[in-house]
């Protein structure tokens, strides 16, 4: 009886309804909560597993580091982009910038501890060591390459977190030394002395010379870093630290292979195709140099950003082919300005133009010097002579004939200023490590303080670890 | 108070509840439904000789119809109540006539019996008229409709002066039988005003009318509704009628000041800025506080529309674009705040900020109504700052090169040398022009009983104060259609509203500029080109370089329901919602300074798409005074954000083709980049009302987010709320009688908190926009931290809840807690680490306490004459309570334990002397270093929160015949940074500042390093650079006049309103800078705008 009254009740559409009712949570109840709310990697991205066992997203991997270090930023400069060259040029004594407003906290040695660029400094080195780092820890699950292959992305990774030390060292002093990708280490690291962080850069670049190959790999021309990348920072390396013989040493094994390496003519310094390079970052394919951008006037208005200073220029010998090629003059309201011209392109280049520049990083006219001054110190003048005046001799300015080790010293600062300069930082490196800074900068700058050698230790690193101490002179 | 029973529906539900998805109980239940209906029905009288034998001695009535039942099979309906007053009798007849028996039994009880079909209905015997137990009284029946002429099932009727009383059925039909031909029924049903009526055989329909007190209005509620007397959680209701007076572009502006205890602020005046919202204060540190938005049962992501996805993208002039400028704030029925645990605990994991409940208007039966409402109007900012003039920054700037022995040069000084003297006010002609603004919206709604629908279209154009045509349109439409089935058990309502809305805002906000642009600085050279020099962008030619944003926003969804017995509700929603946005924007050559490197055009798109079911299952049932309602359901719901394609591109052969790909002959990077979420839960509420006076609820959800690492993917939250509408009690109705309404409600519960970044456990690599030397170059994407779990808050909360003099006055207290640990925070870390963050969980413990304070008072309530004041004021409180190791821990700077997370750590001037600042020494070291003196580290000390320390609304409507005034004022007490906060232009420098700057003292310089420049840096790290930031603004004020009938009739309209209205009319502050409510640390924006509108609003 009970069927019959309520089976009529129920007609086939009301059944489907009711069925889709109960089977909608019964199937979500019996598929299993957990499989639900899996998700599949992102489309557009690689975990690391999948990273580190095929040997093309390693390389990926690889030209995402020098990507980050040099191509990253779409606006501004980044360290390894232009401001190392850019900003030191200012804190030294090359450069002011046109109409004071932009960087004067640089051209005045007085950087805020919470300036933005100079957090860009410290932050982007250390993400481009974490790169490393991470390259460092995962290579070996690339079994299915060669060893050699490995060897040369190891020496690679520890190459460019020697070159991120070397720059962090000698910005800020002091800091930390960081060699794994473990944030709960590394998140609270205090700073490690100078030395310690030289003793660091040291021994990867060794370790980089052992496993680096001797040719260039990769598409740009010397783009990516070989064994003697790694011997030439090496060389400055020792330089730095004040241990002659090894950077003599390191510079006999660049300047002897002269298969690959020769000084090139004043103007082509810096093309791509110079043979003077031991490692350029690669511009963009068909783009100028950031340091280009930044230091050449606009076209426009005609107007100079960065200005060379009278000190550099009166530096020049009177018959100084570089003061002709690497220093541009330009008109602005009736006046003269003169800005540094190593780089001329801007805009887009094809990237097959026999002209095209890349970014110079390490070349060979720093090896004669670096072994120049070697030799001087250790009392071989005339072996300091010759490379000197190799150099010179390029530039259409007479030998130099010193005497004495001191003369010698003098004489090869001066050789410095005026080849390396806005390249790189070595000016204001030079200074710092000649402890020539205060003698030569408070004259010229009202606002110099001796503490300035060193920049400030960033305020927001300073906020996530309070075991970093700040610079003196800095609050 | 009545009710029928059965005895049966006891003994049947014990097995029941035991086989509780088994056919053989669904039969059985309709069995019982079946029997009801017909009992109440009462259909027909037929007796049919049945005899039955019944020996029993000293058996209460209960026993005997137990009895007569399993013989007869005939069920009883009586009163619990009244049948415990019968007598206790001994019985012994055999194969006796049934009547007879029942005769036998009631003999000397106070009660008469009649029988109607197989039902007896035992009844008080004083009501019966006639002599023996058959009945000869008047019967009556009648239907119960709502305001919309719909059934309204289980309204109570009663005999008024009498005992009788029944429940309307499904269709909304009661029958009271045997009544005194003068009776006078009382109706009642909550909700609704109850009526009184004469007794008639048939009553035909009668239609309550909804009640205004407020107290009964339905509350929108997760998966449900209740009203403002029943619930037990803290819950906030906006109806149409308070966004409809507000010409805002975004619904979420409409809740500002208007619900205690949720913090609204636009982020800028500019139209589709966003807006900010904190429901009862920040609880987490790093996971994001937004609260979780439902729109008609559909998640929406709140993100900004440019950031939901990835990709390069501009934040645009307006900060970014809120996506709900993409929801059109005319199609809201109602928007629902939910507060507490109890309130919020049904969506679990993501409610622990609140919940926002947005629902669309619905149809409603009877004649077709079409609806117009036009306005236009006019906008400018509501604040402005008082910069120096251009005689009084030339005299700064000569004192500030004095004063540091430079002689101005065309090359550190051309505003002295070259500029002249002209005084440009760049307030005015960057961000002072008149932005005008105009809504059209039509809508018509209408249907029958079964089927209703509503439909509308919105066309709306927002200008910008910026020079230019910039602004933003909007176009949406909405339809909305429900349909029921003739018996009314099954529903099916669906609704989509598409909007597509156009920015073509300026890629970037021109405030800044109009504030420190020196006053003589020349626009435009004399030929009329554009001006240009290193120091400054030329902010015309930012303001000319093209930009727009679209945006296109599907949302639909869809509820089926079953009835599939009576109180058994079976239902299945599903939401889709689709927001979409392209944008476009480049730098012109044209357009850019001398250092342009040529015209770049960036072109981004992405889209988020989400997808949700939600079957649920409801269950009601009364079980005497009780009434129980229990509802389960499971969740499911998928999103999906993609960036298809991202590219900057530059090398155009000419700058018109911009945004012609082909065109470009370098891609400066070409990306794209997608994310998944996933979100599967049960949930369930059971709710238990005792008498109308005591209510219990409990909710819970388990919750499962692919958010989390795969050891940690789900949670569990709940909460329990009680009620006690003590009003009811006797007691209180006999010694309180001016206390027409009273209720103590309380709650605890927990809830989470998953706003955190997709992927957060995965390590994975992303494309870098740039190639190296022509190879693919990729890069870690995060910190990769496979451990992190939910963030859990605890909150808590009493509340008490008066209605005075007939709810004439109705007030509400509450105060709540809310405790937040294990911290889902984005770890900051230091540089060093290679990442400046990564996803943990902190074990730091956050505390939001608070009281808020609601008045409603109908002060005035004449025919021609009426006045109402609405009032709400929040008393926040939020505290870190603990954080071990705080001093180790990358928060060091930040935080102190026992202070609000809004703290503002900063130095404190002792005293300016000589134009120079001295700090005082904190931490008693020596020297004056940053860091907070309270962790050890340096000398910044608490000068103040930035959070507010009291807000709220006050509210007045004042109706006098046709015209209707309403006047609406927001306030906040709070401090904030001034205009000085973190700049690093001193007085003298090459920009515009502040006048008051002059009556500071500080020394002028213009020369990086000097002592004047070094101590103005500490200046604006001071608790100088605070300001009072409190405020009274009049956020709404709105005159209209309803054109007479008689007239409107003529026209053949059924009325007629003509509007004045104006937003943020006037402000009351001292706030040291633009504007208090958009007040920022870090350069400013546009303030909110002072608009006026007139419209015309009529239907027909």
């Amino acid at each position: 009886m009970l069927v019959k009254i309520i089976l009529p009740r129920f007609n086939n559409k009301h059944r489907f309804f009711i069925s889709i009712f109960f089977m909608l949570p019964l199937l979500i109840w019996m598929t299993g909560c957990k499989k639900l709310v899996d998700i599949p990697a992102p489309e557009n991205q690689l975990t690391t597993p999948e990273v580190f066992t095929d040997s093309a997203s390693v390389n990926s991997v690889v030209s995402g580091l020098y990507s980050y270090m040099y191509n990253w930023r779409s606006v501004d400069g980044s360290p390894y982009k232009s401001f190392i060259t850019t900003l030191s040029s200012l804190t030294a004594d090359e450069t002011y910038y046109f109409s004071g407003n932009r960087y004067p906290q640089f051209e005045k040695n007085a950087i805020p501890v919470a300036d933005a660029s100079n957090l860009q400094l410290w932050a982007d080195s250390y993400t481009a060591i974490y790169m490393a780092n991470n390259i460092l820890e995962n290579i070996n699950m690339l079994s299915k390459s060669s060893q050699g292959y490995r060897n040369q992305i190891t020496g690679e990774a520890k190459f460019m977190r020697a070159l991120c030390n070397f720059y962090l060292t000698n910005i800020f002093g002091d800091v930390p030394i960081i060699l794994t990708t473990e944030v709960t280490t590394t998140a609270l690291l205090p700073k490690s002395t100078q030395a310690d962080v030289y003793n660091q850069i040291v021994a990867d670049l060794k370790s980089a010379q052992e496993l680096l190959y001797e040719n260039y790999i990769g598409t740009g021309a010397r783009s990516r870093v070989n064994k003697y990348a790694a011997i030439a920072l090496l060389s400055r390396v020792y330089l730095y630290m004040n241990r002659y013989p090894e950077a003599e040493a390191a510079a006999n094994l660049v300047i002897g292979k002269n298969a690959f390496y020769k000084l090139e003519t004043i103007d082509r310094v810096f093309l791509r195709s110079s043979s003077e390079a031991i490692f350029q970052f690669n511009a963009d394919q068909n783009n100028a140099t950031y340091v280009a951008r930044d230091f050449l006037p606009a076209a426009a208005t005609g107007m100079p950003n960065f200005v060379v200073r009278d000190n550099l220029l009166s530096a020049f010998e009177l018959t100084d082919l570089r003061k002709s090629n690497w220093i541009g003059k330009i008109t602005y309201a009736g006046k003269d300005y003169y800005y540094p011209n190593k780089y001329k392109q801007t805009g887009t280049v094809p990237p097959a133009a026999a002209n095209k520049e890349d970014d110079m990083v390490l070349r060979l006219t720093e090896q004669y010097l670096i072994r120049a001054e070697a030799r001087a110190q250790q009392g071989n003048i005339d072996g300091a002579k010759d490379d000197l005046n190799k150099i010179r001799f390029r530039a259409n300015v007479p030998d130099i004939n010193a005497g004495s080790k001191a003369q010698m010293l003098g004489d090869i600062a001066h050789e410095r200023q005026v080849e390396l300069f806005c390249e790189w930082g070595h000016r204001w490196f030079d200074l710092k490590r000649t402890n020539k800074a205060t003698e030569v900068l408070g004259p010229l700058k009202p606002t110099w303080k001796a503490t300035a050698v060193l920049f400030p230790v960033p305020q927001q690193a300073i906020n996530s670890n309070k075991n970093l101490g700040q610079n003196q002179g800095y609050n | 108070m009545y009710k029928l029973y059965t005895g049966i529906v006891h003994c049947i539900n014990g097995n029941a509840l035991s086989s509780l998805l088994t056919k053989k109980w669904i039969m059985r239940f309709n069995l019982i439904c079946f029997i009801l209906f017909i009992a109440l029905l009462q259909v027909s009288y037929a007796s049919r000789a049945q005899n039955v034998s019944i020996s029993k001695k000293n058996a209460t009535l209960q026993e005997i119809f137990r009895e007569i039942k399993k013989q007869a099979g005939y069920d009883f309906l009586y009163s619990n109540l009244e049948l415990k007053k019968a007598g206790r009798i001994s019985i012994n007849v055999q194969n006796q006539p049934l009547a007879r028996v029942l005769e036998d039994c009631f003999k000397g009880q106070p009660f008469a019996f009649s029988i109607r079909n197989k039902t007896i209905i035992i009844v008080p015997s004083k009501e019966v008229t006639s002599e023996t137990g058959m009945i000869k009284s008047i019967d009556i029946k009648g239907r119960i409709l709502d305001e919309r002429e719909q059934p309204i099932q289980g309204a109570v009727i009663k005999v008024k002066n009498g005992k009788q009383a029944t429940l309307t059925n499904s269709k909304g039909e009661f029958i009271l039988s045997g009544l005194n031909e003068n009776s006078v029924l009382v109706i009642s049903y909550l909700g609704y005003l109850t009526r009184e009526v004469a007794a008639l055989p048939d009553l035909g329909n009668i239609k309550l009318e909804i009640s205004n007190s407020g107290l009964n209005e339905i509350r929108v509620i997760g998966y449900g509704t209740t009203t403002k007397r029943l619930n037990t959680g803290s819950i906030n209701s906006i109806s149409a009628d308070e966004i409809g007076k507000q010409p805002v572009n975004s619904p979420l502006l409409a809740l500002q000041g208007n619900v205690a205890g949720m913090y609204v602020t636009q982020s800028n005046g500019l139209p589709g800025g966003g807006v900010n919202i904190s429901i009862r204060g920040q609880n987490s540190i790093g996971a994001r506080n937004n609260p979780l938005y439902i729109i008609d049962g559909v998640p929406f992501n709140a993100q900004p529309i440019e950031q939901q996805s990835g990709g390069s993208y501009s934040l645009g002039a307006n900060g970014n674009t809120s996506p709900f400028s993409t929801i059109n704030p005319a199609d809201i029925e109602s928007i629902s705040v939910l507060k507490d645990a109890d309130a919020t605990a049904i969506y679990g994991s993501r409610a622990a900020n609140g919940v926002v409940l947005i629902t669309t208007k619905k149809g409603k039966a009877g004649k077709t109504n079409v609806s117009l409402n036009f306005y236009t109007g006019i906008g400018q900012p509501a604040s402005k700052l008082k910069t120096l003039s251009t005689e009084q920054y030339l005299e700064l700037r000569r004192q500030a090169f004095a004063n540091d022995n430079v002689t101005p040069s065309p090359s550190n000084a051309p505003d002295l040398v070259t500029w002249g003297t002209e005084n440009k006010d760049f307030q005015k002609l960057l961000i002072g022009n008149t932005a005008h603004i105009t809504e059209a919206t039509a809508s018509i709604s209408g249907g029958s009983n079964n089927t209703t629908f509503f439909t509308s279209g919105t066309y709306r154009k927002e200008g910008s104060v910026f020079p230019g045509n910039k602004g933003y349109e909007r176009g949406s439409a909405l339809l909305n259609a429900n349909h029921a089935s003739n018996d009314k058990k099954f529903t099916a309502s669906a609704s989509i509203s598409l909007s597509k809305d156009l920015n073509t805002l300026a890629p970037s906000d021109m405030t800044p500029a109009a504030l420190t642009l020196p006053p003589n600085y020349p626009l435009y050279n004399p030929d009329g080109s554009l001006f240009w020099d290193n120091n400054f962008s030329n902010p015309i030619a930012t303001v000319n370089n093209p930009y727009e944003t679209k945006a296109n926003n599907i949302l639909a969804n869809m509820a089926l329901s079953y009835q599939l017995a009576s109180g058994l509700l079976l239902k299945t929603t599903f939401g889709y919602n689709k927001l979409q946005s392209d944008q476009r924007f480049a730098y012109l050559q044209s357009n850019s300074g001398p250092n342009s490197f040529g015209t770049v055009a960036v072109q981004t798109s992405n889209f988020t798409e989400g997808l949700i079911v939600e079957p649920q299952v409801n269950y009601d049932k009364n079980f005497g005074k009780g009434k129980l309602q229990v509802l389960v359901g499971g969740t499911y719901q998928k999103s999906i954000s993609k960036t298809p394609y991202s590219t900057g591109l530059t090398g155009f052969s000419s700058e018109k083709l911009a945004f012609n790909l082909a065109s470009a002959t370098t891609t400066l990077w070409l990306t794209n980049s997608a994310s998944e979420y996933r979100y599967a839960s049960v949930f369930g509420r059971i709710n238990y009302q005792l008498a109308e006076k005591y209510i219990l609820n409990i909710s819970g959800r388990r919750d499962g987010s692919s958010r989390f690492g795969p050891n940690n993917k789900f949670g569990n939250f709940g909460a329990i709320g009680a009620a006690w509408i003590f009003s009811e009690e006797s007691l209180i109705k006999q010694s309180m009688p001016w206390m027409s309404f009273g209720k103590l409600r309380a709650s605890y519960g927990t809830v989470g908190n998953d706003q955190i970044a997709d992927y957060g456990y995965l390590s994975t690599y992303r494309n870098n926009n740039y190639k190296y030397g022509g190879a693919v170059a990729i890069s870690p994407a995060r910190l990769a931290n496979p451990d992190y779990s939910w963030e859990n808050t605890r909150k808590m909360e009493v509340a008490m809840e008066l209605g005075i003099a007939e709810n004439r006055v109705l007030f509400t207290a509450t105060a709540f807690g809310n405790r937040t640990n294990n911290m889902l925070v984005s770890n900051p870390l230091s540089a060093q680490t290679g990442f400046s963050s990564y996803q943990a969980n902190l074990p730091a413990l956050v505390q939001n306490t608070g009281l808020e304070f609601e008045l409603n008072t109908r002060n005035i309530e004449k025919e021609n004459l009426g006045w109402k004041s609405t009032f709400n004021l929040t008393i926040p409180r939020n505290k870190l309570t603990s954080f071990p190791e705080i001093e180790n821990s990358t928060y060091a700077n930040t935080y102190v334990v026992g202070q609000p997370l809004s703290i503002l750590n900063l130095y404190r001037v002792k005293d300016i002397v000589n134009g120079i600042v001295q700090i005082e020494d904190a931490n008693g070291d020596g020297v004056i270093s940053t860091g907070i003196a309270a962790n050890g580290l340096g000398d910044y000390v608490k000068v103040g929160q930035l959070a507010p320390k009291m807000y709220g609304g006050f509210t007045n409507n004042f109706r006098y015949k046709n015209w209707q005034l309403d006047v609406f004022l927001q306030f906040t007490v709070q401090k904030g940074y001034s205009n000085r906060y973190a700049s690093t232009n001193p007085p003298g420098s090459f920009k515009n500042q502040d006048a008051d700057i002059l009556n500071v003292g500080l020394k002028p310089t213009a020369s990086f390093g000097t002592p004047a420049y070094n101590s103005y840096l500490l200046y604006t790290y001071s608790d100088r650079v605070i300001s009072n930031a409190s405020y009274i603004r009049a956020k709404n004020i709105s005159l209209s006049y309803r054109f007479p009938e008689k007239w409107t009739e003529r026209i053949n309209m059924k009325n007629v309103n003509l509007y004045l209205r104006g937003q943020n009319i006037f402000t009351i502050s001292n706030y040291q800078g633009l504007d208090p409510e958009t007040q920022q640390g870090f350069g400013n924006v546009v303030p909110p705008l002072k608009m006026f509108t007139v419209g015309i609003q009529c239907s027909l």
